[in-house]
């Protein structure tokens, strides 16, 4: 017991606390960015695919190769690719601001692809059926579409925040701040074991608590 | 009302050509029910659909009191769909809305209503389905019947004048189907709208049509009043769903099984005239007897009608004195197997 305590004495959780604040802004500010340009693209992607309302072949190849080009590339290569635009677009490529950015450019594509999927699993009856009561295209997706996948997007977006909290984690190796920089500072290069625990559990506490919620949020909006 | 003036589609399969529908010409009239039947992919749906352009037709035209909707703008169409109903087999409502919402969405996409008017139509609407006590559970809470009223209130929203049914009762039970299918025709009579349903269960269009157009493999195999088709079938595709649906073998081979031929009567009675003692009258006047061998008294709709096979028990000058006394009262007879 005396040990345990021991072991645990040297960690400064001052830091912890700082680390695990920075995480989550990290986390909520990219999330915020990953939707707000994400939910456009996956509206653009599921319009334009085979079959949809506004198929379109080229512009739909197009944006699923971009997509998918993103999506293959490794995290850590995105985030030492991004550095001289995150710069450009932020003054920094370290700390909170700085890692925001390639985690957008990191989730954006993921998140996309997750919102294409479940507009699709939208009943193509209740698509038919606006279209015959009159509804524009807007109509359609605003009054009708969106609103019968919410449950879908609420669930694409618990997955999306997750792995930000993952992506977030990594960023800590090129100096992001956060769980992941400190874990890789003391629990690394320091040798300190016990930091490097703590800062798994608080990401373990993390991803439960986010998945519980959205869960929660999902369960709340379904209608059946 | 409608016009359908050669109207064709196709689809493309695996590169080739399928034609759905070919060359169909209908004329449908303000404020009767129009019944198309015929059996699975035999283009009922296909044809539906092209009437507020779900589907475009390859060619032809779509007269809608008088326009040719094929010819609409987008605004044009947009109108007049926002003014012709559908209705379909499995509802298509929207799941994260209430019933009232379900309503309420067609009202709101004309953007001509505030929300007092909105609400005051809803409620109109629901007591007309009587749904008024459902108004905020959602779809999923409601059985089939249910959703298929709530199916219509939200098609006559926008006091349509057309109210297309894709197999509306095609997911429902029996009693369910009747229920609807009264409901649709109190609609008809009530506020004079068109109403053009697809099935393939001969009953519906007994039930509610006046006329109908039976579908077989994407051309109109024969059309006219429901009374005229269903009781005088031409076509064979005819003959064999009307005979599956009454459950009856076709009385020309009874007569050949019985060896009867040139005794057996087909007699078809059609309004009033069904409830009178017509064959006791008969066999009194001219001293023969019959024997009934099969038949069906029913209604055509509001019409009633009997169809009886019966044998004449007498000779063959008999049978001419029979026939002779039916057609003075325009009863409609015809020998069987002969
Ligand atoms: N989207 C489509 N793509 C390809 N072929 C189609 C499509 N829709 C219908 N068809 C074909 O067109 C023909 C007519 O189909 P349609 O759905 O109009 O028939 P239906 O009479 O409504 O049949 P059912 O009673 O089964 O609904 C069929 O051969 C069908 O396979
Ligand atoms: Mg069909």
């Amino acid at each position: 017991m005396s040990l345990f305590l021991e072991l645990f004495a040297a960690i400064d959780w001052a830091d912890i606390g700082t680390a695990t604040v920075e995480t989550l802004t990290m986390v909520g500010g990219s999330l915020v960015f990953t939707i707000i340009f994400g939910l456009p693209l996956g509206i653009v992607l599921f319009l334009t695919g085979p079959r949809q309302l506004l198929a379109h072949k080229q512009v739909y190849s197009f944006l699923s190769l971009l997509v998918n080009l993103l999506r293959s590339m490794p995290f850590v290569i995105l985030l030492i690719l991004m550095i001289p635009v995150t710069v450009a677009l932020v003054g920094t490529s370290i700390g909170v601001v700085g890692a925001i950015p390639p985690l957008v450019v990191g989730a954006t594509p993921f998140f996309a692809r997750l919102v294409e999927n479940v507009l699709r699993e939208v009943d193509r009856g209740i698509i038919e059926a606006s279209q015959a009561m009159g509804a524009t295209l807007r109509q359609i997706v605003f009054g009708a579409v969106l609103p019968e996948a919410f449950p879908g997007l609420l669930a694409a977006t618990t997955v999306t925040a997750i792995a930000l909290v993952s992506y977030a984690a990594m960023s800590g190796v090129i100096g992001g701040g956060g769980l992941g920089d400190l874990a890789i500072r003391f629990g690394y290069q320091r040798f300190q074991t016990e930091v490097m625990f703590v800062t798994v559990a608080i990401l373990l506490i993390l991803v439960q608590l986010l998945q519980m919620f959205g869960d929660r949020l999902v369960h709340r909006f379904t209608r059946s | 009302m409608i016009d359908i003036e050669g109207v064709s589609k196709h689809y493309v399969v695996d590169g080739n050509p399928i034609p759905a529908i070919s060359d169909i010409n209908l004329r449908i009239e303000p404020g009767e029910v129009f019944g198309i039947i015929g059996a699975s992919g035999a283009g009922k749906s296909t044809l539906i659909r092209t009437l507020n352009l779900l589907e475009r037709p390859d060619a032809g035209r779509i007269l809608v009191d008088g326009s040719d909707i094929t010819a609409f703008s987008k605004e044009e169409l947009l109108a007049y769909r926002r003014t012709t109903g559908m209705i379909f087999q499995h509802f298509n409502l929207l799941g994260a809305k209430t019933v009232g919402d379900n309503v309420r969405f067609p009202l709101k996409l004309t953007g001509k209503y505030t929300e007092a008017e909105m609400d005051a139509r809803v409620d109109e609407l629901l007591d007309l389905v009587e749904l008024k006590d459902h108004r905020d559970k959602y779809p999923a809470q409601l059985s089939g019947g249910q959703k298929q009223r709530v199916g219509i209130a939200r098609a006559l929203a926008n006091h349509p004048k057309l109210l297309l049914c894709d197999e509306a009762t095609s997911a429902l039970d029996p009693q369910t189907t009747q229920a609807i299918l009264r409901l649709l025709r109190d609609i008809n009579q009530r506020f004079g709208l068109t109403i053009v349903l697809i099935t393939h269960e001969m009953d519906v269009i007994r039930a509610v049509c006046d006329r109908v157009a039976v579908l077989d493999k994407g051309r109109v195999a024969e059309h006219g009043l429901v009374t005229d088709v269903l009781l005088h079938p031409k076509h064979p595709v005819t003959r064999a769903m009307v005979r599956e649906s009454s459950h009856h073998e076709e009385s020309a081979d009874l007569a050949s099984t019985l060896g009867l031929s040139g005794l057996l009567l087909r007699v078809t009675f059609l309004g009033e005239i069904t409830y009178q003692p017509v064959l006791e009258r008969i066999a009194v006047k001219l001293g023969v007897s019959f024997s009934i061998l099969e038949g069906v008294i029913g209604r055509i709709k509001d019409t009633p009608y009997g169809q009886l096979t019966v044998q004449v028990m007498g000779s063959a000058e008999d049978v001419e004195r029979v026939e002779a006394a039916f057609a003075e009262q325009s009863i409609h007879c015809e020998v069987l197997g002969s």
